[in-house]
């Protein structure tokens, strides 16, 4: 049933996808790109948005310099439309801005603005990535409510693991929503990443009543590293490692 | 990281006969695209022209001039003696600039990089969401040494404590002299419970410290710990840590107090609390 809803809603309209993390650093603009290529490839149609306003580095990783980005759009009159770029790991994206602090800490206003400009430009689209930046801000908040699906990544570490509960725990207090699907990152195994999940769901079922949804692991491969320092997305450069096909399971569990 | 080369540096130009005189700024790379040029022209003979390029410290660096008094066929007439000289005051301006920031008598940071060390590690909790403690050490009756043995007494009484904090701290904390008697301490990915134990730890070292005033130096101890979910400005961390050392003083000194605003926001409604943070911690494995 929630497959079929899925595939409707697919059709139809953009599905606008969150992914946060709680604690930074556990790889979340990563699986973001490489999940986005990943759907692209299958013949997606997908936008990747930098939603880690103040401290955006998706740019980076994809060794592109842009010119412009969402701050002129938020703050100046520059059309969304002339930010996007076309990456060559086939997906579009929006460019944020890195270490602008007015951006980090975004007005109320502000953040209804970049919704609209974000509603404006997903037409057209089957794939919305927000790249949420770490924290329990209030602009981190208002992106998971926004979005229709929540995706969360940790690693096995125990902060990580904390963290993303907190905010979990602290969306669900908040909005009521239950729409979290985990991603486990660097694990050793399927085993290890089940039983990371496994962690996070017992303790949800318990304090919170609701189960998250588990949309698989990704295990630590060098070759990740190897990707970031080429500016290239993993997928495409190593796509027969251990983590790149992860990353097209994972994709064909977003789309089947 | 911006590279080397492309930093910006004061060059002023001077003719051959010395009748004129240019300024301009230009990046390290320019210069040394532009010396090869002239010094292919004067290798093949094409041209006579020598080049006299007098590069002021404005915004060059060692590095920069290393590279540039390196480069053969431009003569540096004025160069040598100036080099030298941009070279000795780059290192007083070093110099100058530890002195700013380091309190001379006890050798610890001052005041003005408790504050700069604090904005970055508090920007370090937000991204990493490991909680950062910080201290206020007040010396009880330190007035009264002074008073009684004179300031020299008193200074080495400071010098001493400023090296019992150096000791007594990890190599991340930051020990500093805030003022007068006054020491604060910032420690990075430190919980309120590490940091009692090192505040115990300094208080019990002071007072079996031998002690010639009566009554004794001890140390009053305000902590205050900032989480990623603090509402706290930087000034509103250290007035917490600072009202939680007066309650200290207040309640009768030599003791530690905590900041009363912690256990509301440590545990206020939407964070992990006590039951939820055990089951996290105890079945995980």
């Amino acid at each position: 049933m929630f497959h079929l809803e899925e595939r409707l809603v697919a059709e139809n309209s953009p599905v606008i996808i969150s992914v946060a993390s709680g604690k930074g650093g556990v790889g979340k603009t990563c699986i973001t790109i490489n999940l986005a290529a990943s759907l692209s490839e299958k013949g997606k149609r997908v936008l990747v948005i930098d939603c880690d306003l103040g401290l955006a580095n998706i740019d980076i990783m994809l060794g592109i310099n842009p010119r412009r980005n969402l701050k002129d759009v938020i703050f100046g009159d520059v059309d969304v439309r002339d930010v996007l770029i076309r990456t060559e790991a086939g997906f579009d994206f929006l460019p944020a801005s890195s270490g602008v602090r007015e951006m980090a800490q975004l007005l109320h206003e502000h953040i209804e603005k970049l919704k609209d400009i974000i509603t404006q430009v997903s037409e057209g689209y089957d794939y919305v990535f927000c790249d949420i930046g770490a924290g329990i801000s209030d602009t981190v908040l208002q992106f998971n409510l926004f979005a229709a699906r929540n995706f969360v990544i940790v690693s096995k570490d125990l902060t990580s693991i904390t963290d993303a509960y907190a905010m979990i725990k602290t969306i669900y207090r908040t909005y009521g929503k239950t729409s979290f699907e985990i991603i486990v990152n660097s694990v050793r195994d399927d085993d290890e990443g089940l039983k990371v999940f496994n962690h996070i769901d017992s303790i949800c079922k318990r304090f919170l009543n609701f189960s998250p949804r588990h949309l698989g692991s990704i295990p630590f491969d060098e070759v990740v590293t190897r990707s970031i320092m080429k500016q290239t997305v993993l997928v495409r450069l190593f796509p027969e490692s251990g983590a790149a096909v992860k990353i097209n399971q994972i994709a064909h569990a977003i789309s089947p | 990281m911006g590279s080397a080369r492309n930093r910006h540096v004061t060059v002023t130009r001077k003719s051959h006969n010395d009748l004129t005189r240019r300024n301009e700024r230009k990046t390290v790379h320019d210069l040394l695209k532009e010396y090869e040029e002239t010094s292919r022209f004067i290798t093949e003979g094409t041209t006579k022209k020598q080049v006299s390029i007098i590069v002021l410290c404005n915004g060059s660096t060692p590095f920069d001039e290393e590279v540039l008094g390196a480069t053969p066929h431009i003569t540096m007439r004025m160069e040598d003696d100036l080099l030298q000289k941009i070279k000795e005051l780059h290192k007083e301006n070093a110099k100058l600039r530890s002195l700013s920031l380091i309190d001379n008598l006890t050798g610890l940071s001052n005041k003005r990089f408790f504050w700069m060390q604090l904005a970055t590690e508090m920007a370090r909790t937000k991204r990493t969401r490991d909680s950062c403690t910080l201290m206020m050490i007040d010396l009880d009756n330190f007035k009264c040494l002074n008073d009684t043995f004179g300031h020299l007494e008193g200074d080495k009484f400071l010098e001493e404590f400023g090296r019992i904090m150096h000791n007594s701290s990890r190599s991340t904390d930051l020990p500093c002299r805030y003022g007068g008697d006054e020491f604060a301490l910032i420690m990075p990915a430190t919980s309120v419970t590490d940091a009692l134990k090192t505040g115990e730890r300094l208080k019990n070292i002071v007072a079996d410290m031998p002690q010639k005033s009566n009554p004794p130096i001890s140390l009053s101890i305000g902590i205050a710990e900032y989480t990623s979910f603090s509402p706290y400005s930087m000034n509103e961390f250290v007035r917490a840590a600072d009202m939680a050392m007066y309650e200290a003083k207040g309640g009768g000194k030599n003791q530690i107090h905590i900041d009363h605003n912690w256990k509301k926001i440590t545990f206020e409604d939407n964070e992990v609390n006590r039951d939820e943070k055990d089951a996290l911690f105890t079945d995980y494995q």
